[in-house]
């Protein structure tokens, strides 16, 4: 009974042993032939399909709205006034001409391309441009502070003047694609300006097609049949695909998925031994931001020399070294070489001693602790965690609170909590860098409204210099920067583009460090 | 049957009313709002009040609350605080690619981890302590690492199947099954593992019981024993662990789908908790809550289909 029970069941084993090994391989014949049933999906970039990754989806469509971060999403779509160029000078847009009339940077002259229209069909005139920049002007967008306090006139129908109520040089960086307020919208659209939010009416060479649309998945452009200059069309079509990881980006463009992705140094790597294009351009400054410099909540920093001895007191070299490889460079600036402002000099090297002479001088010989407050976004808290170790050895104890959680670091910040903070700013022409990092008036990485009246004169004969004189000038706004030590920047962490061999236009510029998607072509092109 | 349906349909609006309202609450915990994620750094209080009126998110945390509940009540789920598209459509478009991952994966779990629970609790012995590990090694991997691994060898190396994207079914269903195959592996690891030890456990319980004894004494045939009477029995446990998997995955889903690229409710969830988007996320929620409260009236219709005593009940 025993043994037929055994048998039995021995059988039955085997029975279903069989059964599970048949199920099985059922499975994997079903996912073989899954495999086989078409060769991978790839993007031939030769004049067919252009795709692109991005980490996140636009906030908006509208080019009032968007945030400056997702400007590949308009620069399909959108042509500017003035074409910042991938060397990083300004060229022909929708203008033809520009100039600054008389003297002071206060009235701005542009002609505009004859024979322009919009994808809706609609004509470039001086009055739709006026249209569009006054829009901008009123909307809460980024561009709004850059056309605040600026009247504009038609003079002719191709003709528009600006007029600044107080001096601004860059009137031509600022009316370029980057930062947004040049992206002339089509009058047409205008009227009922809700619909930007989700389509596109620009004069650019794309126009969004919503078919090939999925809102925060891929965003599908096909050419614009009005567009001024078809031979700068070079793809049937162009999607943005929204990849966020990083790793998953770089893993679809191995796989010929995309054909260019935003990167990053963690990644940079990868994509080289991959045989892909890693090109990139020095553009944020990483380091501290000390903004108690009245000594509020930090009594040391209101003192100079306690601010300098921290920056004799960091090796910039080892540290961007160690965390940016040959991607980085060590920086004592807030701008980036070659843009307005950029000193040639070095103030500050890596000087332990002078540090702690420097902090004794100031009667802290002991050192003393500093709460900061910083992110892991983009590396930041990395450099700031290796500088601590640097401070340390002068007795600078960094107490770091590093927040996950981008919003609340920036809340941290506007609320002035913390007396200093792991700073990471995008490099600007230093005029551009007043309003945002260091005037009064820069709400978020200017909280304890720190003034100097030197660096506040510098800045306004600055503004209503002439290029020429504006150069020397800018050069010592960075100078009084670096000589008041309100930053410790480290290193400046590139911007990084991977793309596939068979892209070409994929160049940045420390002059123009976010390339432009309408320059991408293929390579027989 | 249909009294049941309907118990369960009335019970789940005060389920979607307490979750709706967790999930506002718990949202304006998180700090920051999607008007200071627009205006990123440059940050000015002028510009920021004048965002928060445009986007709604001024009103107090009770009244964007009623506002939404409102528009629910007259089919709208709003618009998405950070981008302004519609909310209903969006999440439309989303919920397939996360239903065909659940589910797929929930269908080979099933198939593969069944198998292998019956297979071991007839043979025992090495079998089933190799299920035994299989499970822990199963749970023990992350499925965001799998994942990566995964794509690494059969999306880089061999090219097999695509590292990521997703294709809808209609537009190509060879390629909208090679776009699931490598998630559905992914989030198959745990799930396998799990099924197979329950399946196993049951089945031997079941196997031991005096009713198959007798089955056996009257010389049933050994496969209707199993497939007929032990399965059905074992199974009882077994559905409802894969109605738990089924609301497990639907977290699950929120990692395998942003390593993947793929364009569903779960990397949709990330991306509006990250821009603090209040209708988008209430929107998931109330799918993600409709989903559970349909796969527990799928799992109690289950059981009373697998236990004649549940359905007289």
């Amino acid at each position: 009974m025993r043994t037929s029970r055994v048998t039995r069941s021995v059988k039955t084993s085997r029975r279903w042993a069989r059964w599970g090994a048949r199920a099985a391989a059922t499975l994997a014949a079903v996912l073989l032939l899954t495999a086989c049933g078409s060769s991978a999906k790839t993007n031939n970039a030769s004049g067919g399909t252009l795709t692109i990754a991005q980490a996140v989806p636009p906030n908006s469509l509208d080019p009032a709205k968007i945030n400056q971060a997702f400007e590949w999403y308009i620069n399909l779509a959108y042509d500017p006034l003035i074409f910042w160029s991938a060397q990083g000078t300004p060229q022909p847009g929708l203008a033809t001409s520009w100039k600054y009339v008389g003297t002071g940077n206060t009235t701005f002259e542009l002609t505009l391309r004859p024979n322009v229209k919009f994808s809706d069909g609609s004509a470039l005139t001086a009055q739709s441009v006026k249209d569009s920049l006054e829009y901008q002007a009123k909307s809460a967008g980024q561009a709004a502070p850059y056309l605040a306090g600026k009247t504009f006139t038609v003079t002719g129908p191709l003709a528009l003047r600006i007029t600044a109520a107080t001096p601004d040089p860059l009137l031509p960086r600022e009316l370029s694609q980057d930062y947004l307020a040049g992206n002339i919208i089509s009058p047409t659209a205008l009227k009922n300006p809700k619909q930007l939010a989700t389509s596109t009416a620009g004069a650019g060479p794309y126009v969004l097609d919503s078919s090939a649309t999925v809102s925060n998945d891929h965003y599908g452009y096909k050419p614009n049949p009005n567009y001024w200059n078809k031979d700068a069309v070079h793809y049937k079509t162009v999607t943005i695909k929204v990849i966020a990881n990083s790793n998953s980006a770089l893993n679809a463009l191995k796989t010929r998925q995309v054909d260019v992705v935003n990167g990053d140094y963690t990644t940079a790597a990868a994509a080289e031994s991959a045989g892909m294009q890693v090109k990139y351009a020095p553009q944020v400054f990483v380091g501290l931001g000390l903004l108690d410099r009245d000594g509020k909540l930090s009594k040391p920093l209101a003192d100079v020399r306690v601010r300098q001895a921290l920056n004799y007191a960091v090796d910039r070299k080892t540290i961007t070294t160690a965390l940016f490889g040959k991607y980085g460079t060590p920086t004592e600036q807030t701008v980036v070489p070659g843009q307005d402002g950029a000193v040639d000099s070095q103030t500050y090297g890596y000087d332990p001693a002078k540090a702690k002479q420097l902090l004794a001088a100031a009667g802290y010989p002991n050192g003393f602790d500093l709460p900061v407050n910083t992110t892991s976004f983009f590396g930041i808290s990395n450099v700031n965690q290796a500088m601590a170790s640097d401070l340390t050895k002068v007795g600078v104890n960094l107490k770091l609170k590093i927040e996950t959680v981008v919003d609340k670091y920036i809340q941290n910040m506007v609320a002035a909590k913390y007396p200093a903070i792991g700073i990471g700013y995008g490099g600007q022409p230093i005029y551009l860098e007043g309003p945002g990092l260091f005037l009064p008036s820069a709400a978020t990485f200017n909280p304890f409204k720190s003034s100097d009246k030197d660096l506040e004169d510098l800045y306004a004969k600055a503004a209503a210099a002439n290029d020429t004189d504006r150069k020397a000038l800018d050069q010592q706004i960075e100078q009084r920067l670096i000589d008041e030590a309100w930053f410790v920047p480290v290193s400046l962490s590139p911007v990084f583009f991977f793309a596939r061999p068979g892209v070409t236009g994929v160049e940045p510029s420390p002059g123009q460090p976010i390339t432009n998607p309408v320059w991408f072509a293929p390579s027989g092109e | 049957m249909p009294r049941l349906i309907a118990r369960r349909l009335l019970l789940s609006i005060p389920l979607v009313l307490i979750v709706s309202a967790l999930t506002f609450v718990l949202e304006s915990f998180t700090p920051g709002d999607a008007a200071r994620l627009i205006l990123g750094t440059q940050f000015d209080p002028a510009r920021y009040a004048q965002l928060r009126e445009q986007l709604g998110i001024n009103q107090p945390l009770y009244l964007q609350y009623w506002h939404w509940l409102d528009g629910i009540l007259h089919g709208s789920l709003g618009q998405s605080a950070y981008d302004g598209t519609p909310v209903a459509p969006t999440l439309n478009s989303r919920l397939g690619v996360t239903l065909f991952l659940v589910l797929g994966t929930v269908l080979v779990s099933a198939l593969i981890g069944m198998t292998l629970g019956i297979v071991s609790a007839l043979r025992g012995g090495v079998l089933g302590r190799s299920v035994d590990v299989l499970s822990l090694a199963g749970l023990a991997l992350p499925s965001f690492w799998l994942g990566l691994v995964l794509i690494a060898v059969f999306a880089v190396a061999i090219r097999a199947f695509p590292a990521t994207g997703y294709v809808p079914l209609l537009n190509s269903p060879a390629d909208w099954a090679r776009s699931l195959v490598l998630p559905v592996i992914t989030l198959s690891a745990a799930a396998v593992a799990v099924i197979a030890k329950q399946t196993r456990d049951a089945m031997i319980d079941v196997l031991e019981r005096e009713f198959i004894r007798a089955l056996r004494a009257r010389g049933v045939p050994e496969r209707t024993i199993v497939f007929r009477h032990a399965l059905r029995s074992a199974a009882i446990p077994v559905v409802t662990v894969l109605g738990l998997l089924f609301v497990g995955l639907l977290s699950g889903s929120v990692l395998v789908e942003s390593v993947f690229a793929l364009p569903g409710l779960g990397s949709l969830a990330v991306q509006a908790t990250i821009e603090h988007d209040f209708p988008v996320i209430s929107g998931i929620a109330l799918y993600f809550t409709l989903v559970v409260v349909v796969v527990n009236l799928l799992v109690d219709l289950a059981y009373g289909w697998l236990n004649p005593k549940v359905r007289a009940r």
